[in-house]
């Protein structure tokens, strides 16, 4: 479904992120980890049009995105929920949900959006207490929830989270990545970069391991789990015990 | 710092240049233009301080120039009939100076009441304040003259010897000079810092002690110095003014001269000036089309000239000298670079005590109809790590703005080493001893990562506004004792690879070391970390764990919101359980991870552990 090929992504002169390669299948979850500095967001913004990569192709279903602006990426089916959320502040969080469904209710499908919604709720009991408040108003972790909401409610056909569990509670956690296993199996393709590798190995099909810009060890779930440099280094020793 | 670079010589060689002019030039035609260049340049300059590097726009400055230019002419005027001043010529000197005073005072009356709105509001006070002091110096006839204004101002002179128009040219180019090197020096000092960080993030200035009020009409007065000086430098140079010379549009004038100089450079107000100066010289029946040329002017600035004139050269001649990772260190091979705390670093002044540094006493507060605190009572000791836990919207992070002076609660106490302490604003609350940092990162943009330590000294010992201005001894030894004080708290952090990169720069957990170092460099006694492993990998969290755990051993008193439970457990000495703004739960970490209420409402049922 995605196809990235020797992406080479820099801010003037310094070269984040050095020639790349991977792919995704439709259907799959993908997980990137990395360091900080290693050039995980700088990869997701390149794919999301936000940064134009200086070299290599993003191939999307045939298709060479790589130097369409975002917008237009949007329009392939590509959704990015970026870290730091970003809503819109002064609008209540129904509102920032129906912004994110603006597609598709343009397109006529008022009762698919609200089974939908119905169904997101259900993940986030949290925001639905909130959905009549300015999303401003609400705390780190909740405004996080309702990014990922509004996200999910766009109905991509591929989204990338960057750092989905920033600021979230460890009883939430568990429910949003089990969702994402959930959207999977609705046809949904992922591509998360997560700092907390242990949740982001579990929910995966397979792992890309990122370090300063080039892409250094990749496999499947079971092997990525035990694979010791990814154990000394990201899963940390206690969390094998 | 010191050693002269291409950029001094540059400045050198086109001051040299300057001073042969008279000498150059024919007639005194272009003589008399080059005076009114001075002369919009230190208004320009001092307009530059406040809307380039402090981001507050005014559009009234002609009215402070006015405000020079008609005391001045009005007291040597006066003075000028006393026969013994006269002869000395000293009673226009005292006329500048009570030009530049009122301009000073005036600038002081608009600040204190304008500078507390925000954004907009500001230049809509300034614009209307132009308005209002225009009107009165053409309806104020037997004061300011009226329409016709007022005329025959005294010449500058130093007994008999008067300042022509050849020598008057060498006046306003000191002036000018003296502006200019006062805005270099201010700009590279703490004083200009302080400017930038309140441009970039008001919230966070406060948060290192900074008064943002005080410092934004500090530079508003600042400002209106140089408008004033701007003021009684035309006055005695036109010989007569009127108030059409300090319309709404000198106002637009001075703003675009700023602009397309470049807002925020040096140079820049000097070029704007310049350019606009003289444009008129080039095009004929300017006046008839005067509004055209400022419009289209604003247009491409904005559209080609983000930067303006200045930030053009500068942009290529930066670019042209950025070697491969010469700005960010590039990022290294090799094994995830996780920082490494130095265990050496001990931040002075913590007096050690057995009784709490804080202690929050029934604290409540409402926001609208939802109650986000309720009757919530906890302390921290000195040399220990408290931890504030619960569900996503429980309160946290408003008892983190209560403390740091961001809210005020609507009931409850806040004792401070057992005193009742009223914590009134965030810049009071790191008097008190209190840092934080902040859960949605919020740095001075692209400073670098030293200068925003150096911006946590504010409290204590920084270099102050007149040695900065001045750029005394003093001054300089202070900037470099607190250099080497904030080298050594970046090495503690572990990010000394990075002290000279643009901090927006960085990588997200980086960035967030970078408010933990400002934080530090407010010598905290309470440490208030909002959420300070997110976005870190375990390896990072594990330097984290090392870096607070030394914060404890010299004292430092630590209250953080996490939900990095493995971090939690492992470093704090006590827990606070929130849900729905009330406490669930306190005590120590093993006895709150056992507690059905907190499993319940956070941590969820023992096979979740996996996801923490």
């Amino acid at each position: 479904m995605l196809i990235v090929e020797n992406l080479v992504v820099a801010y003037d002169s310094l070269e984040v992120v050095r020639g790349i390669s991977f792919r995704v299948e439709e259907g799959e979850i993908i997980t990137i980890l990395g360091s900080n500095g290693a050039g995980k967001t700088t990869t997701l913004r390149s794919l999301s049009g936000l940064h134009r990569p200086r070299a290599g192709r993003i191939l999307f279903k045939g298709l060479d995105i790589s130097q369409l602006s975002a917008h237009r990426v949007v329009e392939q089916g590509l959704c990015l929920v970026p870290e730091g959320r970003q809503l819109f502040p002064d609008h209540t969080v129904m509102e920032n949900l129906e912004l994110g469904a603006y597609r598709r209710l343009r397109a006529g499908e008022r009762a698919e959006v609200r089974r939908d919604r119905e169904q997101i709720l259900d993940l986030f009991p949290r925001v639905r207490e909130r959905l009549d408040q300015k999303a401003g108003l609400l705390s780190g972790g909740e405004q996080q929830m309702v990014a990922i909401a509004r996200a999910l409610i766009s109905r991509p056909a591929f989204l990338m989270l960057d750092e989905p569990s920033l600021g979230l509670a460890p009883m939430i956690l568990r429910s949003i990545f089990d969702s994402f296993v959930k959207m999977r199996a609705n046809g949904l393709t992922l591509l998360i970069v997560e700092q907390i590798a242990l949740l982001g190995l579990q929910v995966c099909d397979r792992a890309y391991v990122l370090e300063s810009g080039r892409l250094v060890i990749e496999g499947p779930r079971e092997t990525m789990l035990k694979n010791p440099q990814v154990i000394e280094a990201y899963l940390g020793k206690k969390a094998i015990a | 710092m010191n050693v002269p670079t291409k950029q001094d010589f540059a400045l050198y060689a086109g001051m040299a240049a300057l001073l042969a002019v008279p000498m150059i030039v024919p007639g005194s035609y272009y003589t008399f233009m080059c005076i009114l260049v001075f002369i919009y340049s230190v208004v320009a300059i001092g307009l530059n301080l406040l809307a380039g590097y402090s981001g507050q726009f005014s559009l009234g400055h002609a009215a402070l120039m006015a405000m020079g230019a008609y005391t001045t002419a009005i007291v040597s005027k006066a003075l000028g009939a006393h026969s013994l001043l006269a002869a000395t010529g000293i009673h226009v000197f005292i006329g500048m100076i009570a030009g530049v005073a009122m301009a000073a005072i005036f600038g002081a009356v608009l600040a204190y009441p304008a500078l507390k709105l925000k954004g907009p509001y500001l230049a809509m006070v300034t614009i209307a304040f132009g308005w209002v002091i225009w009107k009165i110096l053409l309806e104020w006839v037997p004061v300011t003259g009226g329409e016709l204004g007022i005329t025959a101002i005294p010449k500058l002179r130093l007994g008999d010897f008067v300042l022509h128009t050849t020598y008057y040219y060498y006046f306003a180019l000191g002036a000018a000079f003296v502006g200019f090197f006062a805005q270099r020096n201010i700009v590279r000092s703490h004083f200009g810092r302080k400017l930038l960080a309140i441009k970039h993030s008001e919230i966070a200035a406060a948060s290192v002690g900074i008064d943002v009020y005080k410092e934004k009409v500090r530079t508003f007065i600042i400002s209106a110095v140089f408008a004033g000086v701007g003021g009684v430098l035309f006055a005695h140079q036109q010989n007569f003014i009127n108030p059409d010379n300090f319309q709404f549009f000198s106002s637009v004038f001075f703003l675009l001269a700023v602009l397309f100089g470049g807002a925020g450079t040096l140079i820049g107000p000097v070029i704007g000036a310049t350019v606009l100066t003289f444009l008129p010289e080039l095009l004929h029946d300017f006046d008839r089309i005067r509004l055209v040329v400022y419009g289209v002017l604003i247009l491409i600035t904005l559209y080609f000239l983000p930067n303006g004139v200045a930030g053009v050269i500068i942009g290529r001649r930066l670019g042209a000298a950025r070697e491969p990772g010469g700005v960010v260190p590039s990022v290294r091979n090799g094994s995830p670079d996780a920082p490494k705390p130095a265990q050496d670093y001990i931040l002075a002044d913590v007096p050690m005590s057995d009784a709490p540094v804080i202690s929050v006493e029934e604290i409540g507060r409402s926001f609208g109809g939802l109650r986000a605190l309720n009757q919530v009572n906890f302390s921290v000791m000195p040399g220990s790590a408290h931890a504030l836990i619960g569900p996503n919207g429980a309160g946290k992070t408003t008892m983190i703005n209560i403390i740091s002076g961001f809210y005020r609660p609507d009931a409850g106490i806040i004792r401070l080493d057992g005193r009742e302490a009223r914590i009134s604003s965030m810049h009071a609350a790191a008097q008190f001893g209190i840092a934080r940092t902040f859960q949605t990162i919020k740095l001075f943009g692209n400073l670098s990562v030293l200068d925003h330590v150096l911006l946590g000294f504010e409290r204590h010992g920084a270099v102050g506004m007149w040695d900065a201005i001045l750029n005394t001894q003093k001054g300089r030894q202070v900037e470099r004792a607190r250099i080497t004080e904030a080298m050594a708290i970046i090495r503690f952090v572990g990010l000394e690879a990075y002290a000279h990169a643009p901090a927006n720069a960085l990588a997200y957990g980086h960035r967030r070391l970078v408010e933990i170092a400002r934080a530090l460099a407010v010598r905290p006694r309470l440490l208030l970390l909002d959420e300070p492993a997110a976005g870190l990998v375990a390896e990072e969290i594990e330097a984290l764990k090392r870096l607070i755990g030394a914060l404890k051993r010299s004292g430092v008193a630590v209250l953080l919101v996490e939900h990095h439970m493995d971090l939690v457990v492992s470093i704090s000495d006590q827990v606070t359980v929130l849900d729905y703004g009330e406490v669930i739960c306190q005590g120590d970490p093993a006895s709150v991870q056992r507690d059905p209420r907190v499993i319940e409402a956070y941590l969820g049922s023992a096979d979740d552990h996996a996801y923490r």
